[in-house]
């Protein structure tokens, strides 16, 4: 009765394994080389992750996953890349994927090309650089119309002027790449963090990493340092960077909301356990629709980077992906907390680590009020749509 | 009409032919029906239906039904939804006839099936008691076999639709002594059996949708019990879970919010944070509620059963539908009261029907607190 599958069904199908073994790899790694006491120990660490472990991370390939072989990479899609962003976040890794690979790296690569990008998408893909772009004004706008920084011609080089804030990594970075108008348009200046005429100073945060601000101020750069690229070619980075941080909630809901499950099982009280009261039971129903809503818009929003959609369909799926996944790891952590009672709010507990990375990972990009706005900006309601 | 195999269609050229037919053929004035249509004024799209062969898409095609594939089923309830068709009476197609089809006799699926699909027979459904709501299983209707008939004595409530209906089909008391889901019994009956009476019930909306039920001493014969003695909760039980997708569905709230942007567009309110941010939420949980029913969908159309997690889309969805329908009573402000077509700076709107169609929502089709139970129970595993 059924078809013939059709080859695009069958390469599906092949993706489907593809991504299952990775999932296997990753899911072996994170048990034996990322326990929960590593992420633990790390929290207070300068810097704020470990290098060595970022380098083995790129040893097993996860650093340039989405860069094309040329530089190293497995020119792999997002679908894999969420496999392994979900199972490093679950166990709370504090090296900065997202920040790296998806989001300073996806600048990079569609970046003219010149010496200095091949040579530091290279580094990303062994592990061996770690930069980060900087972007966002202090105010934290998500708009590209207004670099932070204006760079100025100076000789055979440039001056860059201006503040940035909200840079991940906050510590650690090997480079900062910019964000300057340039009187041609936009462009990226790699810098290093020690420059003359840059200022770096680390917000902490919630889960004891940090967000670096950064001040230039008649920072002298050399031409080669300036690498172009198209405001529309940020704005297709910034949706990827934004769905991989809500791949990464998404995996802080899961952890929490199965924690919460596991104590309503075995915590007992009046005699019996909590879990059997009507009460925490459709709060826990109410926990799993969340998760599985956020579970299905991610995984829209997953597809949609790797389809052909137009900009317009990716921008808006990264701010509904992120709208949601913020929203919900917020209440999921409220809820965590309430139903395990006091024990929740001791530092002890591993509860409490994973609701310090969902504040730090929330706010980051633009927090749920900020991408609701911005999808409504995006899709303004019109008369006469059937729904 | 004769037999065609639709499935070997593509999905494509099926699609647009069943658009096509419904575009020709479905009355201008039913389309997005305010309130449940009565028989009166969908007969003649019912018996046209029927004319077509497409009255029964998921039914085997032996039996009069389309017997389309689960992924082709999926192609007609959208095309259905996209052209704002309104819902006839149709318990004989959703629940009578794949009952009878898996549990009923030759004789009755020979008898019945036919006169389903001819709109000679129009049945509703004999469910809840005015003490047998959410606990369905300890309904109390009594049938007692006196030689060839059952004798029934009881009330049944909230029978949707049961002035219109030819047949009843209800779930009835055989066995007193069993625990209470073990003496259940299927049974099936004319509407105009003596001792069967209808009172309309009003509802909130002054609309008068369903009856009371009152049975008093009526003769049903023997053979008219679905399945085994007894065994009639285990078969209520299957069906209602092939109720429950097709109640957790967007639609509705789709509906809903886009008479909300209208509202929000007339009155200017595009520029207003406080309403914009209100609107931007319950917008993204319309969005990401149809994202999650589009993967229960899915699992539809590669022909697997659903599990009990299909629970959660009926809660999301109609809860969804009452806040954005609150919502338009709010936004229409001190009109928010007024009934039926109200102008606002020169356009009509109705916001009511919407308030009022939201309400039953929660509650029928198994209430949102008894979805609940089940997602903590069978999908959570948490005992009570």
């Amino acid at each position: 009765m059924s078809a013939q599958p059709t080859p695009d069904a069958i390469a599906q199908a092949e993706r489907d394994d593809q991504v299952r073994l990775l999932q296997d790899s990753v899911t072996a790694f994170a048990a034996g080389r990322l326990p929960l006491s590593r992420a633990r120990k790390l929290r207070k660490a300068q810097p704020e992750f470990d290098p060595a472990m970022f380098e083995e991370l790129a040893g097993q390939g996860w650093t340039g996953l989405l860069l094309p072989e040329e530089f190293g990479g497995f020119g792999l899609g997002f679908a894999e890349a969420r496999v392994v962003i979900e199972g490093l976040a679950a166990q709370l890794a504090p090296e900065p994927m997202v920040p790296v690979a998806v989001l300073a790296a996806g600048a990079l690569r569609r970046c003219a090309q010149s010496v200095q990008r091949d040579e530091l998408l290279t580094a990303v893909a062994a592990g061996t650089a770690v930069p980060g772009l900087v972007w966002q004004d202090v105010a934290g706008s998500l708009e590209l119309d207004s670099p932070p920084f204006t760079a100025a011609p100076a000789g055979d080089g440039w001056t860059l002027d201006g503040e940035a804030r909200f840079v991940r990594p906050g510590s650690g970075a090997t480079e900062y790449l910019l964000l300057a108008s340039t009187p041609k348009g936009v462009a990226l200046f790699a810098v290093a963090p020690g420059s003359s005429g840059l200022e770096v100073q680390h917000e902490v945060q919630a889960d004891g990493t940090a967000l670096a601000r950064l001040k230039a101020t008649q920072l002298s750069v050399n031409a080669g340092a300036a690498l172009t690229l198209d405001r529309a070619d940020l704005a297709a980075t910034l949706d990827e960077a934004l769905v991989m941080n809500a791949v990464e909630l998404f995996a802080l809901i899961v952890r929490m909301r199965a924690m919460t499950l596991d104590y309503l099982k075995t915590r007992m009280q009046f005699g019996k356990a909590i879990g059997s009261f009507q009460s925490l039971q459709h709060r826990s129903a109410d926990m799993l629709m969340q998760e599985e809503l956020t579970r299905a818009v991610v995984g829209q929003a997953v597809a949609a980077l790797d389809a052909d959609v137009s900009q317009h369909r990716r921008t808006s799926m990264a701010s509904r992906a992120k709208a949601r996944a913020a929203e919900v790891a917020m209440s999921t952590a409220r809820e965590a907390i309430q139903m395990h009672g006091g024990i929740a709010v001791t530092d002890e507990y591993d509860l409490s680590l994973y609701v310090n990375r969902v504040l730090s990972l929330a706010p980051w990009l633009g927090n749920a009020q900020a991408h609701r706005r911005r999808y409504v900006r995006l899709n303004p309601p019109v008369a006469g749509s059937e729904g | 009409m004769q037999k065609t195999d639709w499935n070997t269609l593509t999905d494509d050229d099926f699609r647009s032919q069943v658009r096509a037919f419904f575009h020709a053929n479905y009355p201008e004035h039913l389309r997005y029906p305010k309130t449940r249509l009565r028989w009166a004024q969908v007969k003649d799209w019912y018996l046209t239906l029927s004319k077509q062969g497409w009255l029964a898409p998921a039914w085997p095609q032996q039996y009069g039904g389309m017997g389309l594939t689960p992924s082709k089923l999926v192609i007609f309830m959208e095309e259905l939804e996209l052209h704002g068709i309104g819902r006839a009476p149709d318990m004989g197609i959703v629940m009578v006839g794949p009952l009878l089809i898996q549990h009923g006799t030759e004789e009755q699926k020979a008898y019945y099936l036919p006169k389903i699909l001819s709109g000679e027979h129009v049945w509703c459904q004999g469910y809840s008691e005015p003490n047998a709501g959410s606990d369905l299983a300890s309904l109390r209707t009594e049938a007692v076999l006196d030689g060839d008939h059952f004798i029934v004595n009881g009330q049944k409530t909230w029978t949707s639709l049961a002035q219109d209906a030819t047949h009843i089909f209800m779930l009835v008391r055989t066995d007193k002594q069993a625990k209470k889901q073990e003496g259940i019994s299927f049974l099936l009956a004319e509407t105009s059996t003596p001792g069967i009476e209808l009172r309309p019930i009003r509802n909130l909306a002054g609309h008068e949708e369903f009856c009371e039920t009152f049975l008093r001493d009526v003769r049903v014969p023997k053979e008219n019990i679905v399945g085994e003695m007894n065994r009639g909760w285990t078969i209520a039980k299957a069906l209602l879970s092939f109720e429950r997708i097709g109640i957790g569905g967007p639609k509705q709230s789709q509906y809903a919010m886009a008479r909300l942007e209208e509202l929000a567009l007339q009155l200017g309110l595009t520029e207003d944070q406080g309403f914009m941010d209100t609107y931007a939420r319950y917008k993204l949980d319309v969005l990401d509620h149809a994202a999650l029913y589009e993967r229960f969908v899915d699992q539809v159309r590669r022909g697997e059963t659903l599990g009990s997690d299909v629970s959660m889309l009926k809660i999301m969805g109609t809860e969804n539908y009452q806040k954005i329908s609150q919502l338009l009573v709010e936004t229409a402000g001190s009109a928010g009261g007024l009934v039926g077509d109200v102008d606002m700076a020169g356009d009509s709107f109705d916001w009511l029907t919407s308030y009022y169609n939201a309400r039953p929502a929660t509650i029928y089709g198994g209430s949102n607190e008894i979805q609940r139970n089940i997602l903590s129970s069978q999908v959570l595993g948490l005992k009570s």
